[in-house]
């Protein structure tokens, strides 16, 4: 095994992240387009659909893996001090936490009232 | 944090000496500014500015310094040797584009030439930047055969297929323009390993006859040696051997997948 195989998995996910977007953002925004002008009781209720929420839920998760994964890396490449370093990507990823805890707990509650 | 500027005394001041403009009729009088910087004069970097007629020097910048250096202003300093770019010596930044003085036309410059050092490296004097670390990453990465096999009494072997594959890598000539063209490099070049260093890994990473490929991989994993390589493309735009050293490392890791998946 390598010295720092962790950096080869960040760069593996970093693909497999960025591959998963590809659909599901031309899925999620095909729906998006589709309900933007119908009313608020029609969009909740295609959003009721298991796929388009699955794709919803997925596409958003995603990409907030996406973007901790990229600002992991642009943080690394720029702010040189290690403790400053460490603790601006540790806030960051409880907040990206909070933030998909959030969205599933809006999803559940979509799906079930 | 990065620092977005220079440090004050590397900062460019504005009395730069222009140096008389040669009396000549000619409509081929080029303009040429140069970076200037003595360590031992105390004061900052300037640029100066000269006039030669291109009849007087040969076609290429390099000739054009040349030609500064003997006949105006002896001071100036830069490293040169084979003049056919083969040792890379001459590499610095011309019209904006990192490239060697030697193999550069003055006819391929519109305008005014500008010619600075190898942007973001250390400058130890005029247009002769500092590659003591350029090196050390080099030599980090092992650049020589290495056998486990007893030596062959020959020969080491090696098929035409297998010979092919080191071609557009083997041509660098460690002139330094890919990875000081870099940002990640510029940013991070105490651990980035760089372009150039990492094509030549991969050049002995592919070579049949070596047998420690995964040694070579198991140094080169971490996070900044090679994954800080974000694909800019910034080194194959400005190899003046026209090599591809971002193709070389994401070449790279691929093979450190495989690698991983091997040993799993």
């Amino acid at each position: 095994m390598g010295q720092n195989i962790a950096s080869t998995r960040h760069w593996i996910k970093q693909r497999v992240s960025s591959i998963l977007l590809i659909p599901l953002t031309l899925l999620f925004f095909y729906n998006f387009l589709n309900v933007s002008t119908l009313s608020y009781d029609d969009v909740i209720s295609n959003y009721k659909n298991p796929f388009h929420l699955c794709v919803a839920f997925l596409f958003i998760t995603i990409s907030i893996w996406h973007f901790y994964q990229g600002i992991e890396v642009v943080l690394e490449d720029y702010i040189h001090e290690t403790n400053l370093r460490n603790s601006t990507l540790k806030t960051l990823k409880i907040l990206c936490w909070f933030l998909t805890l959030i969205i599933t707990l809006a999803f559940i509650f979509l799906y079930r009232f | 944090m990065v620092e977005l500027r220079l440090p004050k005394n590397s900062r460019i001041s504005s009395d730069g000496v222009v140096w008389d403009k040669k009396k000549s009729s000619s409509k081929k009088l080029r303009k040429f500014k140069i970076y200037r910087y003595n360590p031992d004069d105390q004061s900052n970097p300037r640029v100066d500015t000269y006039y030669i007629d291109s009849n007087d020097s040969g076609p290429m910048v390099l000739d054009a310094l040349i030609y500064i250096k003997e006949e105006i202003d002896p001071t100036l300093t830069f490293r040169r040797s084979c003049r056919e770019g083969i040792c890379g010596s001459c590499a610095m930044n011309i019209d904006g584009v990192n490239t060697l003085a030697c193999t550069r036309g003055l006819n391929e410059v519109k305008g005014d030439v500008r010619i600075y050092p190898l942007p973001h490296m250390p400058v130890i004097k005029d247009l002769v930047p500092d590659l003591t670390n350029f090196y050390k990453q080099h030599a980090s990465i092992m650049p020589w055969l290495e056998t486990k096999t007893e030596t062959p009494e020959d020969e080491w072997k090696q098929s035409v297929d297998q010979r092919k594959k080191l071609d557009d890598l083997y041509e660098c000539v460690m002139c330094a323009c890919c990875s000081t063209s870099c940002p990640s490099y510029w940013w991070n070049s105490d651990k980035y390993l760089g372009p150039a260093a990492l094509l030549h890994a991969y050049r002995w990473l592919v070579d049949s006859r070596d047998e420690t490929r995964d040694e070579r991989l198991n140094e080169l994993e971490d996070s900044f040696k090679l994954y800080r390589c974000h694909t800019i493309m910034n080194c194959a735009r400005t190899c003046p051997k026209n090599l591809n050293p971002a193709k070389a490392i994401a070449e790279i890791k691929k093979m450190m997948v495989e690698k991983n998946s091997r040993n799993k």
